[in-house]
């Protein structure tokens, strides 16, 4: 009966992701026959790209029990480095190149720190954090840019009837689908997530990983935020701001384990993503109070971190008793 | 790291003769706040004065801090951007103790004890008679007008009397125009760009648009753009657009014909009377202690008579 | 020559773990390494795994000295090792625990992909090996803790190894897949892959091995060969040995009838199965078995740091409603874990602050509770020189400077200070030396000279022997035996702690 009992509620956490969008949805789709319309779902998809993007880089982290909140910072980093670049005549496609690099050599400088003089991930990301954002105001003398008109085509072109900012999400997800399901590398991320002891013991090379998913994150938040600059048109002091806790809201979100070790990024922090958008979308268009959307912001992210925390404690029991023997 | 950042911005004070004003911002992450920084401190040096600045990064305690040491080096005077209206007091009652003036830019203190000398924008005001005069052009136009509002971030007592400035002017108009959505944005441009995006999807005949800040005006432009509705005035699609602030964005969209109403705050003028206030008092003369700044409200008509007092002109010009 | 261990010596800061062990393997022989906990089984499986280096000597496999870098290395040689604590990922499925180190792969468009049908078919080869029957691609967390020992054997398999160390393989398992993982053992060996058997199940290890080396307190004892002719109960005298008799500093009180802790049908399933139990006033009660026997977990149920299913616990006769360390330490109740350094110490605080933290609530004046620090420091620093720890300075030196059994010794007199009526000690004495285990029974017995109680959890079957007034021997979660001080038997007891459950009850 009990056990009977453990393995329904142990159910209902593993699909709490799911039960999750589809409550959401659903609400508002009664709420607003607006919701349902393929224009507005077509909105919340490109409204959810970058941050699904960055989310996504941050499921690497997150899978190995580490944390990056640095990201928003790397985000107004590459859109203030892109801003520069236009503004002193490179050509788009150079200024989009180097903001990659920017971001991934942000990530190595993370990853650095926490391999190589064994600081926690917290700490090292939370400097980074201000030192990013030191760096773009002061590279961009806190005014706000505004970039090309090219840049604004990019953000709202289509290809074969798919917005830009919809395709690079779809090559974004997918490969890092295929690199976290199908590739050794991947596997092995769950394998050091899960318990990173074990895998040095188990002859990993676990550094290398760790430095990969940094990298990797690095990437991904440069990445989304250059498309969340295509989709603007200009860089404010303020952008990037909190986008960590968004990424990782909706990588949690998703089924993504603070933990480590569990979670993924199809169709995990995708839906996570898309789930966070089509709240503010849903809010909007019912026009809710704005009083209310912090509030329903907050009880969603309190109800994630919950459920990921049964989740946890369901696992250290089986764990317990597992390894008793 | 942050202490280091704290030293590099401390330590720019300069060695002169006459009196020394201590110059402590709550955060430099907006450009109006730099324009109020760089305002202030001419004015100082116009006034023969010199200064020390530092930034606090969002940390109200660190202001504290940043405040005793100004203190401690006996500054003649003291201009503060608080990081809110209640951490502030024990920063005024500091200064009070040590017989320092000092001056509380942009915010009012929530409890009225104390010495000190405040400048604030009149939020509601300015964006009262900004919306007020949307609604005159409006009027003027004739036909029906469905509106939106950007709000700021809740927890900003600035947002807050904007919002209420806009809803208060728009009763006179309750006949001709309909509120039909409020975005919160959290002063964040992708919110806001998601926001005016979604909102105008709910109600795609939206033609009034009154942003809380003009840095949010390039999301609203962006989701305009992609719904092929950012016309300049004039244009029989175009889009009733108003905004507060004074930014660079807002004085270029002014001057190409797009932004119909900005309400801009003085900052010229605050940053004058601040200054001018600190000095009588040090000097012993009596001076005004609550200057309230009136603002203007710019539009269309009046560009050529408005337009350099903007403080996002010295922005935009470079 | 397989393998040939040379003088192998070992430390661990100033603990000597390994004091110069040496023997040899032969290809298609099993080796049984027996001895008691902390005899430097484990040590000797590292140093071969590649886990840890050899303090000083050679090991040479077939005949090439060999001094691995890493795990790698050492697997790369052929030489695996099954873990006692189990290595496997459970977040991960069968066959990615079986490949994760190195998965067949195919390559994509240039990206090499891992070969998922490639994988579960050598998966299955491999479970069908072991006699395992399972789908490949089930996630481990689902297994039963048997079907993960058998895979963990599986992994070993798959490196085609050379050799292969098993440290207690049959814990988790039941007989019948026990008598199955023999039969696999005898195949390896009729391969021609040399083995070592470490267990602490001695008729298993007998039926096995070709030949059995003894190990006590770090140094080899003595070797058997099959048919040499040799009995349970000599192996049994060489793991304990007899040097030990006057080692123990006599106690002469005698324990009051009075219960002062009483515990009835304690169970928490699978560790601990019905335990019950009294601890009298002014009595010393040991508990022995082997790891996993359940001897933590009661005591650990007991004082409320796990939560147990079933069961009650009562204090001087009255039942015990709140089941926790605070209330436990306002009873009088101390507990020393067996992990002084995550749970006992605070690392880089002093001794004096470290022997005062328990008592913080006594000194505290009646006035606003402010702790008096002057009569806490000077009651702290006379409590530690009792215990006899050697040290620098008691308020000036960091307790992580100290060796292992002066940080014990710092625990006990934390605990001391409180003046506790019931003292629980688990593993008091592990990993340090002679000398400082003296100091640690005289402090013991001064408590219960005062009419205190302590329960002793040990794995040292002599210090149980020397120190208790009664011992019960745990076994799979139950207590399968008590002694009474006076018919104290070495062999009865190991025995007791040693065999399969049903024979034990029999006993």
């Amino acid at each position: 009966m009990k056990v009977i009992q453990a393995r329904s509620i142990r159910k209902v956490l593993d699909h709490s992701t799911l039960i999750l969008f589809a409550a959401i949805v659903i609400t508002f789709g009664f709420l607003s026959s607006q919701f349902f319309t393929f224009q507005n779902l077509s909105n919340i998809l490109i409204q959810s790209s970058s941050l699904a993007i960055i989310a996504t880089g941050m499921t690497f982290v997150l899978l190995t029990a580490g944390i990056d909140l640095s990201v928003g910072s790397t985000m107004f980093l590459a859109g203030v480095v892109s801003a520069k670049m236009v503004a002193w005549g490179s050509p788009l496609w150079l200024a989009c190149v180097t903001v990659l690099l920017v971001g991934t050599l942000y990530g190595l400088v993370n990853a650095f720190f926490i391999y190589r003089f064994k600081i926690i991930p917290f700490i090292v990301t939370l400097a980074t954090f201000y030192v990013g954002r030191g760096f773009g105001l002061f590279l961009s003398e806190t005014r706000a840019m505004n970039l090309p008109e090219g840049f604004l085509k990019i953000g709202s072109v289509s290809i074969l009837g798919i917005p830009f900012p919809v395709l690079v999400l779809g090559v974004v997800i997918l490969s890092a689908h295929l690199a976290l399901s199908k590739t050794q590398f991947g596997r092995q991320i769950y394998a050091v997530g899960n318990n990173a002891e074990k895998a040095r013991k188990a002859g990993m090379p676990v550094d290398r990983i760790l430095l990969s998913v940094y990298l990797i994150c690095g990437f991904c938040a440069a990445l989304g935020g250059l498309v969340a600059i295509a989709q603007l048109g200009a860089v404010s002091p303020t952008f990037g701001k909190q986008s960590e806790f968004m990424a990782i809201a909706a990588a949690i979100l998703g089924g993504t384990s603070l933990f480590g070790g569990k979670g993924n990024v199809f169709p995990g922090t995708l839906i996570g993503a898309v789930t966070i958008q089509s709240i503010q979308n849903g809010l909007v268009i019912v026009n809710a109070n704005p009083y209310l959307y912090p509030l329903i912001t907050g009880a969603v992210i309190f109800l994630i971190v919950l459920i990921d925390s049964l989740r946890h404690m369901q696992e250290v029991k089986s764990r317990r008793l597992g390894a008793s023997f | 790291m942050s202490l280091l950042a704290v030293f590099f911005l401390t330590s720019c004070s300069q060695e002169k003769n006459g009196p020394v004003i201590g110059i402590s911002f709550e955060t430099l992450q907006a450009e109006y706040w730099v324009a109020s920084l760089e305002s202030i401190k001419a004015e100082c040096e116009r006034n023969g004065a010199s200064y020390i600045e530092s930034v606090a990064d969002g940390d109200a305690n660190r202001q504290f801090e940043q405040v005793s040491n100004f203190i401690s080096r006996r500054v003649d005077g003291i201009i503060i951007a608080p990081k809110d209206a209640h951490t502030v007091i024990p920063i005024i009652k500091a200064a009070n103790k040590a017989n320092i003036p000092i001056a509380i830019y942009n915010r009012v203190p929530v409890e009225n004890s104390g010495e000190y000398i405040t400048v604030v924008a009149d939020n509601y005001e300015i964006a009262k008679s900004a919306v007020d005069h949307m609604g005159r052009i409006a009027r003027e136009k004739g036909g029906e007008y469905k509106a939106m509002i950007l709000i700021g971030d809740l927890g900003d007592i600035n947002a807050i009397n904007r919002r209420k400035g806009f809803e208060d002017a728009l009763v006179e108009y309750s006949d001709i125009v309909e509120l039909v959505a409020e975005v919160p944005t959290e002063w964040n441009q992708e919110k806001a760009l998601a926001g005016v995006t979604n909102a105008l999807q709910a109600n795609p005949d939206i033609n009034f648009i009154f942003s809380s800040s003009d840095f949010l005006f390039p999301s609203i432009v962006s989701a305009l753009k992609n719904l092929d509705k950012y016309h300049p005035v004039g244009h029989e699609d175009h889009v009733l657009l108003g905004g507060f602030d004074g930014d660079a964005m807002a004085y270029k969209m002014l001057m190409e014909g797009y932004l119909d109403v900005d309400g801009v705050q003085d900052v010229h003028f605050e940053c004058v009377e601040a200054v001018q206030s600190i000095f009588d008092m040090i000097e012993g003369k009596e001076a005004n202690m609550r200057i309230r700044d009136p603002g203007f409200v710019i539009h269309q008509g009046n560009i050529d008579e408005f337009a350099g007092r903007m403080w996002g002109a010295d922005f935009a010009s470079e | 020559m397989l393998l040939e261990l040379k003088e192998i010596k070992k430390s661990f800061g100033q603990v000597r773990v390994l004091k110069g062990v040496s023997f040899t393997l032969e290809a298609g022989k099993v080796l049984g390494l027996v001895g008691e906990n902390g005899a430097g089984k484990s040590t000797l499986m590292n140093i071969l795994g590649g886990i840890h280096k050899p303090s000083s000597g050679e090991v040479f496999l077939e005949g090439k000295a060999f001094a691995p870098q890493g795990p790698t290395v050492s697997l790369n040689s052929g030489i695996a090792l099954i873990h006692q604590e189990l290595n496997l990922f459970p977040n991960l499925t069968v066959f990615e625990n079986l490949f994760v180190k190195n998965f067949p792969r195919k390559s994509v468009a240039g990206i090499k992909l891992i070969d998922r049908r490639a994988a579960i078919f050598r998966a299955k080869e491999l479970l069908e090996q072991v006699g395992l029957d399972i789908e490949p691609d089930r996630i481990v967390e689902s297994l039963s803790p048997a079907q993960r020992q058998l895979l963990e054997i599986a992994k070993a398999l798959s490196s085609s190894p050379r050799i292969i160390i098993f440290d207690e393989p049959t814990t988790a398992l039941t007989r019948h897949e026990s008598r199955r993982l023999f039969s696999l053992i005898n195949d390896l060996r009729s391969n021609g892959i040399g083995m070592i058997y470490i267990s602490h199940n001695l008729e298993d290890v007998i039926s096995l091995s070709d030949d059995i080396a003894v190990l006590r307190d770090g140094e080899f004892i003595n070797g058997y060969t099959k048919g040499g002719g040799y009995s349970l109960g000599s192996i049994i005298r060489d793991m304990v040995g007899r040097d030990m008799d006057q080692f123990f500093p006599d106690r002469d009180n005698i324990p009051r009838t009075d219960h002062l802790l009483e515990v009835k049908n304690l169970g928490m399933a699978p560790i601990v199965n019905g335990v019950s139990f009294v601890a009298k006033k002014g009595e010393v009660l040991g508990f022995y078995g082997l790891v996993g026997a359940g001897r933590s977990e009661v005591a650990r149920c007991i004082y409320g740091l796990d939560s147990f299913e079933y069961g009650e616990v009562l204090w001087n006769g009255m039942r015990v409603k709140t089941l926790n360390p605070a209330a436990w330490i306002s009873r009088g109740v101390a507990f020393l874990t067996e992990d002084r350094r995550e749970e006992g110490l605070l690392l880089d605080q002093s001794i004096e602050k470290n022997v005062a933290l328990a008592s913080l609530g006594s000194f505290a004046s009646a006035f606003l509770r402010r702790i008096k620090r002057k009569d806490i420091n000077s009651a702290a620093k006379k409590k530690a020189e009792a215990t006899r720890v050697k040290c620098d300075s008691f308020d000036g030196q960091a307790t992580s400077t100290l060796s292992g059994g002066n940080q014990q010794k710092i625990v006990l007199a934390k605990w001391l200070l409180t003046d506790p009526k019931l003292l629980i000690l688990d593993e008091p004495t592990k990993g340090i030396d002679v000398g400082a285990k003296h100091d640690i029974y005289e402090l013991v017995n001064e408590l219960v000279g005062n009419g205190s109680s302590v329960l002793l959890i040990s794995s040292e079957l002599e210090e149980l022997l020397g120190m208790c007034d009664r011992i019960l021997v745990m076994n799979r979660g139950r207590i399968s035996a008590e002694f009474a001080k006076d018919v104290f038997n070495r062999e009865a007891i190991l025995e007791s702690a040693l065999h399969v459950m049903e024979e034990a009850i029999g006993a």
